[in-house]
């Protein structure tokens, strides 16, 4: 079954990579449909990532394997794909897998390095509370990442109309309109769900352990997360703030996540994922 | 093939020549009632925009009906059709559907890839289906030119960028606010492209809300075609802050908006994006406004450049336009040649046909056959006669080579001397 697992997990890195290419190519592709196949591609490459966690909650017996870092990273990729291709299936756009295929690539690529073929198959079971902390914190981050993703993009395409430029990007990046709003439609939608998360993880680490985590590091940095993100939100839609610093801000608030979920590794002990 | 293009386009004769031509809808009706009475011409399809007038049809004439052509518009027009189509191209059979599917493609167009030529096509291909000039030939045509006028522009990007300064203005404007939904508009100064660019923004979904200028008489008509209101020179800084496009074409040898006026006005509007447009030379709007966050200033040499850029982007999709195009059209050959095999091969069915009743009817009669299992052996031996030629003319149909094979089939097997099962019901290739 282990073999299984690792199999699905390398094919959804090749399949992300393959997407990325395949996006590459449709930025100069005559065919106006090219971008069409870089999205299948990166459709069957969530596909098999799902097929990858079947195999492993079927393994270790579990609802939802995410135990160690490898599924930690897979479970990431997972989440960003699943938010981006069913959560924002609205507001999708061709030239976003143009920036999201490399990242989902590195994250199925770095979990895949990290698979440990003799790790255990033992695992806590996870009870509902648990479930619900890590799928909200996942997805949340799932959200920044793509909000990441459409202000890189919004800066690209500013950058192409400041310089009165057309070209390649130029034509094909949609307008700065639509994509703030996949900048703040996510951004909101993340600080929702890892408030959701926060809550949730005090009611579990005090069934679990008879204490709340406030004062647990990755406690005290997810609540600077929000209070970052709830400031740009209250920018944009408290005080109607608009343009490229509100979104300037956004990218910084993602480097403070970011930063903080490596720097994190290197601080926490209870509350981490398995080596 | 038995179709023919004629007629005159940019390329070939002046605007002069070509306005003296233009048809509208009661002399094309005539044109084509004309061309229906004329037994020279089987079917016609007549195309008259700005860039050409030309003549699409059938005839079964081994001559180029030109002289009947020219008739037409001298009877129609009252102008001298020899002197009018002195520079005309014709062009028969596969040049022909070349010519039309290019055209209908966009790649004959003044500018290459233009979407309008497919709707005057279409148009053309109505009136003349109305006035009983088109049938199944021209009908079959016309369905496929229109077809790769379609597919040519959804799989390439021929269409794509605009290259007038109007439309390049409205591409800008919905490259920085999406799909225009009312966004606000102001114009300074009442010249000619100042009053075009408002046409195109309002026609793709902005709002007009003001027009300034120095002089009433000149601005309130304006202001009342789109339904804004005239300010004053002295009025309209204040409203700046409201509005999210400004077009600019005074004739003020100074700027007009200053750095320090859109600064003021981007901290009111909280940073929300403003688009000026500045058609003026001497320019309108100080140079420095560009470098202001979300502030996005074009002037008419930028809004050319762009234009330029699209138009190369064009360029580059003729070659991809022009194999799908020869593709359509090697297609579109092949039907015909399959076409073209069809009386032949309905005589070489009936030469088969007969050989059979003629040999096996008595030997059935005498083994007792009964008339179901007559019938269903003598379609088996007549389906295993004709598989393979009919495999092998549908095959060369495709390379053009099908000719060879009917000629091999009427002198081995004397097909002349059989009566085609089709004659009585008067043929297919005739409306």
């Amino acid at each position: 079954m282990k073999i299984f697992s690792f199999l699905f997990l390398f094919a959804s890195f090749l399949l992300y990579l393959a997407a990325f290419a395949a996006h590459i190519i449709s930025l100069k592709n005559t065919q106006a449909d090219a971008h069409r196949r870089a999205a299948k591609l990166m459709a069957a490459a969530f596909r098999v990532a799902t097929l990858y966690f079947i195999s492993e909650a079927l393994r270790m017996e579990s609802f939802l394997p995410v135990f160690h870092l490898a599924q930690a990273l897979a479970f990431f990729a997972w989440s960003i794909a699943f938010v981006y291709l069913f959560l924002l299936a609205r507001i999708q756009r061709d030239s976003f897998g143009l920036v999201l295929t490399p990242l989902l690539a590195i994250l199925t690529g770095s979990a895949t390095l990290a698979f440990q073929i003799k790790a255990s198959a033992s695992a806590p079971y996870p009870d509902s509370f648990f479930i619900i902390h890590i799928i909200s914190a996942f997805f949340a981050y799932a959200c920044f990442t793509i909000a990441f993703a459409a202000g890189v993009l919004y800066l690209i395409q500013q950058h192409e109309l400041k310089t009165r430029r057309a070209g390649t990007f130029y034509h094909r990046l949609p307008a700065l309109e639509p994509l703030e709003k996949l900048i703040f439609q996510p951004m909101a939608m993340g600080v929702v769900l890892l408030s959701a998360a926060v809550i949730v993880g005090f009611f579990w680490s005090h069934a679990q352990f008879g204490e709340y985590w406030l004062t647990d590091p990755k406690t005290v940095s997810t609540l600077l997360i929000i209070f970052a993100y709830g400031l740009i939100l209250y920018l944009r839609y408290g005080l109607a703030v608009r343009g490229k610093r509100v979104i300037v801000f956004g990218l910084i608030a993602f480097g403070l996540m970011i930063f903080m979920f490596v720097g994190l590794r290197f601080v926490s002990g209870s509350h981490n994922f398995l080596q | 093939m038995p179709f023919f293009s004629y007629g005159i386009h940019h390329k070939n004769t002046p605007v002069e020549v070509r306005e003296k031509l233009a048809l509208n809808a009661d002399a094309l009706k005539r044109a084509l009632v004309l061309a229906r009475e004329n037994p020279g011409i089987e079917e016609l399809v007549i195309l008259s925009t700005c860039n050409r007038v030309e003549f699409y049809g059938v005839t079964d004439a081994a001559e180029m009906p030109e002289r009947e052509l020219k008739k037409i518009i001298n009877d129609v027009l009252g102008r001298s059709g020899d002197e009018c189509f002195r520079a005309a191209e014709s062009r028969r059979g596969k040049d022909a559907v070349r010519h039309i599917f290019r055209v209908a493609a966009g790649l004959e167009s003044l500018v290459v890839g233009e979407n309008e030529i497919l709707g005057q096509l279409r148009e053309a291909f109505r009136s003349a289906a109305e006035a009983g000039t088109a049938h199944s030939l021209l009908y079959r045509l016309m369905e496929k030119a229109l077809k790769i006028g379609k597919d040519v522009r959804s799989q390439t990007r021929i269409n794509e960028g605009a290259v007038s300064i109007p439309s390049v203005a409205v591409e800008l404007a919905e490259k920085i606010f999406g799909r225009l939904r009312n966004e606000k508009v102001m114009v300074l100064g009442t010249g000619e492209m100042g009053t075009q660019t408002l046409r195109s923004l309002k026609s793709s979904g902005a709002q007009i809300r003001y027009v300034v200028s120095r002089d009433p008489a000149a601005g309130k008509p304006v202001a009342v075609e789109f339904g804004a209101s005239w300010l004053s020179m002295n009025e309209w800084e204040d409203k700046m802050g409201q509005v999210d496009i400004l077009i600019t074409s005074t004739a003020s040898p100074e700027p007009v908006v200053s750095r320090a006026q859109v600064e003021r006005v981007m901290k009111e509007r909280r940073q929300r994006p403003l688009f000026f447009i500045d058609i003026a030379v001497p320019r309108d709007v100080d140079p420095g406004v560009q470098e202001l966050d979300d502030v996005y200033l074009y002037n008419i040499d930028d809004l050319k450049g762009v234009a330029q850029s699209n138009l190369s982007l064009r360029g580059s999709e003729v070659a991809a336009a022009e194999t799908m195009t020869e593709e359509a059209v090697t297609a579109f050959a092949g039907w015909m040649e399959q076409l073209s095999a069809r009386p032949t091969l309905s005589r070489f069915e009936n030469f088969v046909g007969n050989i059979l009743d003629s040999e096996l009817e008595d030997l059935f009669r005498q083994a007792g056959v009964n008339d179901q299992d007559r019938d269903r052996l003598k379609q088996r031996i007549r389906s295993q006669i004709l598989h393979y030629p009919h495999e092998k003319i549908k095959e060369a149909s495709r390379n053009g080579g099908v000719r060879r094979y009917l000629e091999a089939l009427h002198s081995l097997f004397s097909l002349e001397k059989i009566k085609d099962p089709r004659d009585s019901s008067g043929g297919e290739n005739k409306a």
